[in-house]
């Protein structure tokens, strides 16, 4: 088969066409340059386009178009005389007809070529030409250096005369000289040739043709190299595309994992729309925003057996452990002659123990695990010690398809971790049982809850199971069934409480992740079920935060299926033990991600604080803890009995961590709460212990060791002998430090501030400051004697040194005051004074506000501040929480008049106890008014307390006894809230 | 029959004019008190608590004894009560100007407040920050020199306006009092110390504490400084208490004394 030739290849004509065939023109198309023009860009054009364009056959073709053009131009029709167009051949000299290359001898590439015959199809230089020659730059990578060095040339062979043109505007003459100026001077603007430098314009020349010359292959070394150079970057370019193909990344491999499980979930979920009625694959109710939930005729349920007793098995273990002492004893005899009769035993007596451990209690079953591992600790040699070792990590292995088989896995993984984990394991066994067991994950769900390291590691055995459970529960639903309530057992047997809780919701997690579609009608379902029936989906389970944030989050990860969801939704709709569940909260099977937040977002919104039922209720708390906080606030009820304000502290103190733990009970932070709990019970039993600072620091408070008034004397002495001075002031430093008598405190002072130079000064304060910082005496010379002191910076700096707080510049005017107010704090700081632990427990009191501020999400939390401001903040957030509440018959009164009454109460307070009292007042009026939103059944007592309050806070006579009863009131509204629920708390 | 019955009755008020005028001396009540008021006050009707409110104004007005005001009282008292809504606030503030001490006087102001439905009011502002920076630190100066036992140079700072109008002011804050320092001053002129209690000591550096930065007042000071005074609460519940104990429930005057509906028409059927 012959090539095709340029006119078939880009044009679709045979190699015979004629003339006008190959510009496309008719056979009775009047010739006219006009026409002739249309022809050959539409020709040029069609080439252009072609992907080939750059081919060696097209520039044959584009030659053979220009020299047709150029032959039909000459028998083109005189007639034609519209402007731009050419003139007669017979005007013009004979040898422009041609344009061919002259006898000057320059030479002309085929590009110049093609320059030229732009040109010339576009009437010259214009627009239209000028746009096409940048276009064939751009094609070409010409160099806007190089293209203007082109054009320089050709108009430099126009000029010249050296190229005659058939065109009248390239003609040698003046006219057309300005236009070829023209030309050169637009070609260098094209080419962005406008403004270089000469030094730079030299330098890229230079450039340009060391590079050309390198990249023409001119010389043979260049040829080499530039073959190098291809090699190399072939060989690259291979070895990426290898290391492309063969190591995906991870993302590829993520996205590639998930495309491949997509297409999974696609196919399985047409084939189950197939099966499905018309009615259900929708999934939309008609004429509703309610899905239709999955149907099941029966409530889906797993419920398996597990063989043995409770109490049997108990006393076979301690048999066991019995026996597993003698395997222990024998395996410390050197020398035997055959272990295997040993190795069977403890094998024996390992798969006996693993088959039950589930069945014993905690005790008995903490004595067969050191009794499961003494024969290994005790063996005589490494070799017995690994077979020993062996026969542990073989009990996995054994009988699958038992019910009990998860407990041997999780019993011989378990032993193997206490191997390896074991202080008293040589490291060699230790590594050997490392490398029997695969690694020990950490829980998926909460990293705050601890366990122990068999049960750490027996438990992540057991967690792991789900998928094999599943494939045995599909096979085999009665024989895994079985399984499953073993798998169970164990779970409860390892862990308990908030513990459990979190492996199953582990589990539940496993399942919907693990199976890209649930059939409703697998037996999948029913395990699903089963474990769902094991959770508390309320304010009642263990830490019903991680049972809501795990649910939350099944519906926003990836890896579980919106059909899987549908499943779980109708599942929970099916099933009814989650009261608060609703048709609204199921998602379509085909739910998009943003579908699957908004169901997440109404589970956060719709998870009830308070359980719901036929009346009321507050928020469960286990009836034994209830109790206690019961207990604790009719313990304190009184206020009559307190003996001063620093009791009335503690109390405050007391009851600032029982509305703690209160708070974080109604808000679900339940282990929180109990620490809390626990910590106001231990204040209160601790009773408070005065801060007597001035005993331990320096022995009878107030007193000098030496006797008072002898430095003074000295002082005296020296008055008119600098060095005598000096050494006065040295004569202090032998004494013992604390603190000077009262005169000679006062003489120091005086020293201090109105020392004759400033050099004594600074030694007396470096003194004071090193010696007698913490001497009362001291102290209060300092201030009595601060009357006029100099004001200098080393003064400044002095008493900065004792508060430890920044005063302003010596030159400011509250320089003064802010010094003298430093000087009263450092002496009180050191007076011996029951104040002393006011002021410790108004700070306690303030950090549990800080606190119960950074409980409220809304609240900021800002450090240093005072506890009116935090209790200011709480009360903002309460008046936010109830600001669209009302009620038919508010108590104590609407929101609105509450802020009114907030804002007279405060422009009466008077400092900070005030103010304290006027913020609690208002808080406890707006939690007043949430409780009896909550309870409404509580309204008449809520009434009556409020009432009976209002008047005791009239009646009181002391601030803190007011901030007494308003926190007494806060706590009984919190335990308004709460509920004692007798129901299984771990 | 009649006669008897009319005796009965003319005994009953005679014992209601003799108790009238006993419970009135008990209350402060009606002793002096012109006929023509105690006219014009049985005349007063419950249906129109306005009635009692022009008469205490009127009353108070024309006041010559503290039994003419306390009179007065009990009709706003009476006016308040019986109309809380629309007279609550206005009798609240005219006892308030009645009323013989700052504090009933503050509570009343502040139940006038509350049952007005406005704002606040006005902030209470510590009155020391009115006084200048040389006169509060003239009065710690005075009493750094009084601690040292220089009486003169002590008094030396007090002859300074400002500084005695700190004195004033921390006056009622200090143990003794104004009194007490002045007179002190002068005994300690020889550089002798006096011996200052530990609660005394406390004392001075917590006022000291609040002449100088009374917005950085540690719990402790505030309580002593303010002898933990509470924050003033009105009980609005409890009205009655608050305007001097006032029976709402006999507002009627009749022989010199306030009594019951009941009573009134027991005595009315007596004069039938």
């Amino acid at each position: 088969m012959s090539a095709r030739t340029p006119e078939m290849r880009f044009l679709g004509l045979s190699a015979e066409a004629d003339d006008r065939m190959l510009l496309g023109l008719d056979s009775d198309v009047v010739l006219t340059r006009k026409e002739l023009d249309r022809a050959l860009e539409r020709r040029l054009i069609m080439l252009d386009r072609h992907p080939a364009r750059f081919d060696s056959s097209a520039q044959v073709l584009r030659k053979r178009l220009n020299e047709v053009f150029s032959r039909f131009l000459d028998i083109a029709d005189p007639s034609d005389k519209t402007p731009g167009t050419l003139a007669k051949p017979d005007a013009l000299p004979k040898e422009v007809s041609i344009p061919t290359v002259r006898s000057t001898g320059i030479g002309i590439t085929p590009f110049d070529r093609m320059i030229l015959s732009i040109l010339v199809a576009s009437g010259g230089w214009n627009a239209a030409s000028r746009g096409r020659i940048t276009g064939l730059a751009a094609l070409h990578s010409v160099h806007p250096k190089a293209m203007t060095r082109i054009m320089s040339g050709l108009s430099q062979v126009l000029r010249d005369g050296d190229l005659a043109l058939p065109s009248g505007s390239f003609v040698a003459d003046s006219v057309s000289a300005r236009r070829v100026s023209e030309m050169e001077e637009s070609a260098q603007k094209l080419m962005g040739g406008e403004g270089s430098s000469p030094m730079m314009t030299a330098a890229m020349d230079h450039v340009s043709m060391r590079l050309s010359r390198e990249f023409s292959g001119e010389t043979p070394g260049s040829r080499i190299r530039i073959l190098i150079a291809c090699g190399v970057c072939a060989i690259i370019l291979i070895a990426l595309f290898t290391l492309a193909l063969s190591v995906p990344s991870p993302i590829v491999t993520q996205i590639e994992n998930q495309r491949v499980k997509q297409e999974v979930l696609d196919e399985e979920l047409r084939a189950i729309a197939l099966e499905q009625q018309p009615a259900r694959s929708s999934g939309l109710i008609a004429g509703s925003n309610i899905i239709e939930p999955a149907i099941w005729t029966t409530r889906p349920s797993l419920v398996g057996s597990t063989g043995g007793s409770r109490s049997d098995a108990s006393l076979q273990a301690l048999d066991w452990i019995e026996q597993l002492g003698l395997v222990a004893r024998k395996a410390s005899l050197p020398g035997q002659s055959s272990d295997v009769s040993l190795i069977r035993t403890y094998g024996s007596l390992l798969f006996d123990g693993g088959s039950h451990w589930p069945l014993l209690d905690s005790a008995i079953r903490q004595q067969l695990i050191q009794a499961s591992l003494r024969p290994v600790s005790a063996s005589s040699g490494m070799p017995r010690a690994r077979r020993l070792l062996d026969e542990i990590g073989s009990l996995a292995d054994k009988d699958l398809s038992a019910p009990e088989a998860s407990w041997r896995i999780s019993w011989s993984r378990g032993l193997l971790a206490m191997v390896s984990g074991g202080a008293d394991m040589p490291e060699s066994l230790r590594t050997y049982a490392r490398s029997l067991h695969s690694k020990v994950d950490t829980r998926r769900s909460s990293t705050r809850l601890q366990e122990d390291l068999f049960a750490r590691s027996a438990g992540v055995a057991l967690d792991e199971m789900i998928p094999d459970l599943l494939v045995r529960l599909e096979n085999d639903r009665e024989g895994a069934s079985d399984q499953v309530e073993s798998w169970l057992l164990a779970q409860r047997a390892l862990r308990s409480g908030a513990l459990f809780e979190v492996a199953i919701l582990d589990a539940i997690g496993d399942v919907l992740r693990e199976r890209a579609i649930i059939d409703p009608s697998s037996s999948v379902v029913d395990l699903l079920a089963r474990l769902l029936g094991e959770i508390d989906f309320s304010p009642r389970a263990f830490d019903p935060v991680l049972v809501r944030l795990n649910l939350m989050d099944w519906f926003e990860h990836d890896g579980i299926s919106s059909y899987n969801l549908w499943v779980l939704g109708s599942l929970f709709l099916r099933l009814g033990d989650v009261v608060w569940w609703s048709d609204e909260l199921i998602l379509p099977p085909d739910g998009d991600a943003a579908r699957r937040s908004e169901i997440a977002d109404r589970i956060d919104s719709l998870w009830p604080r308070f359980s719901s039922g036929e009346r009321p209720r507050g928020v469960s708390v286990p009836s034994q803890e209830f109790n206690r906080l019961e207990a604790f606030l009719l313990e304190t009820s009184g206020t009559e009995n307190l003996i001063d304000d620093v009791a009335r502290f503690h109390e405050i103190r007391i009851f600032g961590h029982l509305i703690l733990a209160l708070e974080r009970y109604e808000l679900d932070r339940r282990l929180e709460a109990l620490e809390s709990l626990q910590l106001a019970e231990s204040v209160r039993s601790d009773g408070y212990r005065l801060t007597r600072r001035s005993n331990e620091l320096f022995g009878e408070p107030g007193r000098s060791t030496t006797r008072d008034g002898g430095w003074a004397a000295l002082w005296d002495r020296s008055r008119r002998d600098a060095s005598d001075r000096l050494e006065a002031l040295r004569e202090l430093e032998g004494y013992e430090g604390g603190d000077l008598g009262v005169q000679d405190a006062a003489a120091l002072a005086q020293v201090i501030f109105q020392g004759p130079t400033p050099d004594i000064r600074r030694l007396a304060q470096a003194i004071t400051t090193d010696y007698f910082s913490e001497g009362p005496n001291v102290a209060r010379a300092l201030l009595d004697g601060f009357e006029r002191p100099r004001r200098e910076r080393s003064t400044s700096q002095f008493i900065q040194s004792l508060s430890g707080r920044a005063l302003p510049a010596v030159g400011d005017d509250n320089w003064s005051l802010a010094a003298r107010r430093q000087l009263v704090d450092h002496a009180f700081k050191l007076l011996e004074s029951s104040m002393h632990d006011i002021d410790r427990l108004a700070a306690e009191y303030t950090a549990t506000l800080e606190t119960r501020c950074g409980l409220r999400e809304s609240v900021s939390v800002r450090t240093g501040r005072s506890a009116s401001s935090f209790l200011s903040d709480l009360v903002d957030a309460a008046s936010s929480r109830l600001e669209d509440r009302s009620m038919q018959e508010p108590v104590p009164a609407e929101p609105g008049e509450l802020t009114r009454r907030r804002a007279v109460r405060s422009f009466q307070a008077l400092r900070e106890p005030q103010m304290v009292v006027a913020q609690l007042f208002s808080l406890m009026d707006l939690m007043c008014f949430e409780t009896a939103l909550l309870r409404p059944d509580l309204r008449a007592r809520l009434i009556d307390r409020h009432s009976e309050l209002t008047a005791s806070m009239a009646a009181a006579t002391n601030v803190l006894d007011q901030i007494l009863l308003l926190q007494r009131e806060i706590a009984r509204l919190l335990l308004d809230r709460l509920e004692p629920d007798d129901g299984e708390f771990g | 029959m009649i006669f008897r019955h009319h005796g009965i009755f003319s005994l009953l008020g005679m014992l209601l004019v003799l108790f009238g005028r006993e419970g009135a001396l008990v209350h402060g009540q009606g002793l002096g008190l012109a006929p023509e008021w105690e006219v014009r006050m049985a005349e007063l009707d419950p249906s129109r608590p306005v009635g009692y409110f022009e008469l205490a104004e009127e009353l108070a007005d024309s006041a010559r004894t503290q039994a003419d005001l306390r009179v007065a009282g009990h009709l706003f008292a009476l006016a308040g009560l019986l109309d809380r809504a629309n007279l609550g606030r206005s009798a609240a503030l005219a006892l308030a100007d009645l009323a013989e001490d700052e504090f009933m006087r503050r509570r009343l102001q502040l139940a006038a407040f509350l049952l007005s439905g406005a704002g606040g009011g006005e902030s209470r502002t510590e009155a020391i920050l009115e006084h200048s920076r040389e006169g509060r630190l003239g009065f710690c100066l005075m009493l750094g020199a009084y601690r040292m036992g220089e009486g003169a140079r002590a008094r030396n700072y007090l002859s300074r306006a400002d500084a005695r109008a700190v004195l004033e002011t921390m006056s009622s804050l200090m143990e003794g009092g104004r009194e007490r320092i002045e007179r002190e001053i002068e005994l300690y002129l020889d550089g002798r110390r006096p011996r200052l209690s530990g609660r005394r000591l406390e004392e001075q550096l917590a006022i000291e504490m609040l002449a100088l930065a009374p917005s950085e007042m540690p719990w402790s000071s505030s309580l002593l400084v303010e002898d933990s005074r509470p924050l003033m609460v009105v009980d609005l519940r409890r009205m009655d208490r608050l305007f001097g104990n006032v029976d709402v429930s006999k507002p009627f005057r009749r022989f010199g004394r306030w009594v019951d509906q009941q009573t009134v028409k027991n005595l009315e059927t007596d004069s039938d």
